[in-house]
């Protein structure tokens, strides 16, 4: 039986300096590979994920979260860019969006009317919206200059009348849109507030967005209300 | 006489740890689909008020001081009237100015040049306005454009009329974009102290031309 002065335990071959250690610990080391492999023949060594799970767990549970909570889901492409600007209100989940894109105005995830454009008198295409877009990098691109045309077609108007500031579809969506959420509010006992939120691309035209909150203005229940706070998204840029 | 419960035999037989793989494998698909989809920027509102239709049945007879910023297509307006003072207008045409790259002084600039809304100026007149008695007390104005103006360009004339920035001239447009708003040192109710943003004139009313 081989003592512990034969293995050489620390402490007691301290003399013989640091080497003794180690050879000790490595012996020390085999021994233990070996009662493991005794007892259960070839162990498999395998990674372990638990801390990675749990990891990966927070990380996915924070991305849901996030994604969700954002009142103004606002996905940009080619249709749809923010303007820039330094206002700093954060938006409330308590208003009725509208989306007006570059193709469409969007209600409650639903394309309402089509939206035409034009540059010199052409349909705009593709490359168009995605030169428009490189405008704030790139001005001198001739696109940037050019007058590019964004409206609502004469026969979605009011008595079709292309002067109209009341685009048809949109009101009568809103109108079922805002009875609906008063009765909804009436039925939780809460005021019905009235606000909305315009979710439009940069490059809309003063007209239309008058066109599309006149068009909201005129929508209500009498006694009841109606919509009368407009808000526009915009994209938070921290200088001027 | 009762039957052992099964439930204390399980620990004996040693159930392994649950294979993970598979979970690991939908989540390694479903976070870079999540980040992907994230959305980098940070969506704020800025409030107006209802445009109003129709101007005065008297125009320029109003008692009320008036203080509106028109955009044209080439050019801000500043129209100032009513209270009984004749009304006056300040005309701020494009001017040219040049991209600059943000790590470059603002007197380097050597980006392509083009014409380009005067909002450093807007932001000059408005700002020297509002130190005026006239307006001291006044906290709205009206904006309006042509037809055609796009948003991007009354999203920015908002901006050089409602907030107070660090200084109250710019010598460029480059100088301008790059300043900060003007924060306040202010006490809440409860005697805290808050920091918050100085404005001109927060209270942003669309008209129609």
């Amino acid at each position: 039986m081989a003592n512990k002065g034969e293995q050489g335990l620390p402490g007691l071959n301290q003399a013989a300096g640091g080497e003794v250690d180690l050879e000790w610990e490595e012996r020390k080391k085999d021994e233990a590979i070996a009662r493991r492999r005794s007892r259960g023949g070839e162990e498999k060594v395998g990674l372990t994920i638990t801390s990675l799970m749990d990891i990966m767990t927070i990380l996915l549970v924070f991305l849901i979260i996030s994604a969700t909570s954002d009142p103004l889901n606002v996905t940009q492409g080619l249709h749809m860019q923010l303007a820039n600007s330094t206002a700093s209100v954060t938006p409330k989940d308590d208003s009725i969006p509208i989306v007006i894109t570059r193709a469409h105005i969007v209600l409650d995830n639903k394309a309402i009317v089509s939206v035409n454009c034009t540059v010199d008198g052409g349909e705009c295409t593709e490359p168009d919206f995605e030169k428009l877009n490189k405008c704030e990098v790139n001005p001198t691109d001739d696109i940037c200059s050019k007058e590019v045309k964004f409206e609502v077609d004469k026969q979605d108007k009011e008595k079709s009348d292309p002067n109209s500031l009341i685009i048809e579809p949109l009101r009568k969506e809103l109108d079922r849109l805002v009875k609906q959420q008063i009765q909804e509010n009436e039925a939780l006992q809460r005021k019905f507030k009235g606000i909305v939120t315009l979710v439009a691309d940069k490059e809309i035209p003063f007209r239309l967005l008058m066109e599309v909150i006149y068009t909201a203005g005129k929508v209500g229940v009498r006694g009841k209300g109606g919509l009368s706070q407009f808000r526009f998204a915009i994209m938070k840029t921290g200088g001027n | 006489m009762a039957r052992p419960s099964g439930r204390g035999h399980v620990g004996d037989e040693g159930i392994g740890d649950p294979d993970l793989i598979p979970i690991m494998s939908i989540m390694c698909i479903l976070i870079p689909m999540l980040i992907y989809s994230f959305v980098m920027y940070e969506v704020k509102v800025q409030e107006i008020s209802l445009p109003k239709f129709g101007g005065p049945s008297t125009p320029g007879k109003s008692k009320v001081l008036n203080l509106a910023v028109l955009v044209s297509k080439d050019k801000h307006i500043i129209k100032i009237q009513g209270g009984g003072k004749e009304a006056t207008e300040i005309t701020l045409k494009k001017q040219k100015r040049r991209i600059c790259d943000p790590a470059m002084p603002c007197d380097e600039c050597a980006g392509p040049e083009f014409d380009d809304y005067d909002y450093a100026g807007l932001y000059k007149e408005v700002a020297k306005l509002k130190a005026s008695d006239d307006f001291k007390e006044v906290d709205s104005i009206n904006i309006g454009a042509e037809d055609m103006v796009q948003w991007k360009v009354m999203a920015r004339t908002i901006d050089a009329v409602r907030a107070r920035l660090d200084k109250d001239a710019f010598d460029g447009h480059c100088e301008y974009e790059r300043s900060k708003p003007l924060k306040l040192k202010t006490t809440d109710a409860d005697g805290n102290e808050i920091t918050t943003a100085a404005e001109m004139f927060p209270k942003i009313v669309f008209v129609m031309l």
